[in-house]
């Protein structure tokens, strides 16, 4: 591709670990049966925006940040970027952009503070993140990884070029609105909207709902109807984007790490575009439902 | 015969195939006949079962004339049940470790030795798995046994809890937040992944709790980290 290139282990230390981070791709289909979730990144657009921004190969693991401040030691140079949820972005003290490639050398520090909106921030290098695959996937789940989160003093490997200069940087993006601003989220019907009374399936169309507390890659709270007492269910199939109602009458979209089976009824199934959208609103955000008909 | 009572897409590339409600071997060998079919087709990417219920996940959005197709071809193979060529596994638990043992005694008016008399005399047929990776949705607990689940779960359950929830049985596999009843412990990996496939037991498969005593446990539990343990089965 560019010319003489020397692959050599390059790594990055954590001298700040922030919250909710994990290396993340795009995630391990084919486990399921086993009750394995499919993992992968939250807010899978920005995810693969980083890893094509970069001309890495799809799927690429990434290191998925969480609203909190991060702070990154490369002790080997590459290149990087970042795209997802808006935040304070430096190299060495000087400030970078979403969506650019910038080089990183041997030594430099990458800063992460500020989160101003999105919940999920994506870091790419060059060639993706070389750390363990288990399953298939470089995506940390628990039970399947050995680690789940960042912790400080970690070191996270990934394959160093030289010379760097063959690198030409001619990917970048004009700064746009993040892809998350609208406040409607299309789902299709679940396969137990049936059992809800008219009155609901009317609401679930036509009211806002709340985003309730908690950023968990397992499922994001829908809040705003009534307790419930729909019939109790044998457990069944769900996937990210379903959307659960429990008896309290709270609603939860379950996202990437959540369980494969669930009884509570699935009342509604977001698009992947949606579950995106959803993964980086913040709490107390107002949410409407659009139905998808076939 | 156990036949298909409704096919739902949900999309135009996914479809809820549903038998009745119940917890049935029957269903479940109609389920496992009708899967056995899908390796034969491509454009399928994925399936996924509850006790009754098959989900199927394809590649790309199917047609509505490619949608009718297939419902045809799910009335057509659901018709015969697949025989299950299935083991019984044997699965050591402590029930002396169940922390909840005694007080679900009390709750149901029975001993303890009826407790794990009832749990322990029955196989238990695996449906599927979910919740955890390796967890088992197993049928067949004695309706004795029956409890509602916990209405305060517990914040963290360790893995190999042996519980009871509802009409359901099974292990915890890894330490998790849950609402089940905690009677016993097993010694077992229930999921490991430095083996393919990290499970032993398949969809189909027989399970049997054996009790042993606390020494049994902290024996096998030092030959299962030492990776001595081999699992037994029928």
């Amino acid at each position: 591709m560019n010319g003489n290139m020397n692959k050599i282990k390059g790594s990055v230390e954590i001298i700040q670990a922030g919250l909710h981070c994990s290396i993340q791709d795009h995630g391990r289909k084919g486990y399921s049966s086993w009750g394995v979730p499919y993992s992968g990144a939250m807010d899978s657009y920005s995810f693969q925006l980083a890893n094509r921004l970069l001309g890495n190969v799809v799927g690429s693991a990434c290191l998925e940040i969480g609203p909190a401040p991060l702070q990154l030691l490369f002790h080997a140079p590459t290149i990087v970027v970042t795209t997802g949820a808006e935040a304070t972005l430096s190299i060495d003290d000087k400030s970078i952009r979403h969506a650019i490639p910038f080089a990183i050398a041997a030594g430099s520090m990458l800063k992460i503070s500020r989160f101003t909106d999105g919940n999920w921030l994506y870091l790419a290098v060059k060639g993706g993140f070389q750390t363990p695959k288990y399953l298939e996937s470089y995506s940390w789940s628990k039970g399947i990884s050995s680690t789940i989160h960042l912790k400080k003093g970690m070191m996270l490997d990934f394959n160093t070029f030289y010379p760097l200069e063959t690198f030409k940087i001619t990917a970048s993006l004009k700064i746009q609105p993040p892809h998350w601003i609208a406040s409607e989220l299309s789902a299709y019907r679940g396969a137990d909207w049936k059992l809800l009374p008219f009155e609901i399936q009317k609401k679930l169309q036509e009211q806002f709902f709340e985003l309730g507390s908690g950023i968990d890659r397992m499922g994001y709270e829908l809040l705003g109807l009534e307790p419930q007492t729909l019939p109790q269910l044998l457990t069944a199939p769900v996937f990210p984007g379903t959307i659960q109602l429990t008896p309290s009458g709270k609603m939860i979209a379950l996202m990437r790490e959540a369980q494969v089976t669930g009884g509570y009824p699935r009342i509604l199934q977001l698009t992947e575009e949606s579950i995106n959208n959803l993964s980086q609103k913040f709490v107390g955000s107002k949410i409407r439902i659009r139905l998808l008909n076939d | 015969m156990y036949p298909i009572i409704e096919k739902n897409w949900i999309h135009p590339a996914l479809v809820e195939l549903r038998w009745e409600s119940r917890i049935d071997y029957g269903i479940l060998k109609t389920q496992q006949a009708l899967i056995h079919q899908f390796h034969k087709i491509e454009g399928i990417k994925e399936v996924r079962t509850g006790f009754h219920t098959v989900m199927v996940v394809f590649e790309k959005y199917q047609s509505p004339q490619e949608r009718l197709a297939w419902d045809e071809f799910f009335n057509q193979s659901s018709i015969q049940m697949k025989e299950i060529e299935s083991k019984e596994w044997k699965i050591p638990v402590c029930y002396e470790l169940g922390k909840e043992l005694e007080q679900l005694a009390e709750m149901k008016g029975l001993s303890v030795s009826e407790i794990i008399e009832f749990h322990s005399k029955s196989s238990y047929r695996l449906h599927f798995y979910g919740f955890l990776p390796g967890f088992m949705y197993l049928g067949g607990l004695d309706k004795r046994l029956y409890t509602d689940r916990k209405s305060i779960p517990d914040h963290l359950v360790e893995a190999g809890s042996v519980g009871i929830g509802g009409a359901q049985t099974g292990i915890y596999t890894l330490p998790s937040p849950g609402g089940w009843h905690i009677i016993g412990k097993t010694p077992l990996n229930l999921f490991d992944i430095q083996k393919s496939p990290p499970v032993h037991p398949s969809i189909g498969d027989s399970i049997r709790f054996i009790p042993i005593d606390k020494e049994a446990f902290e024996y096998l539990k030092q030959e299962v980290i030492e990776q001595r343990y081999e699992w037994e089965h029928e």
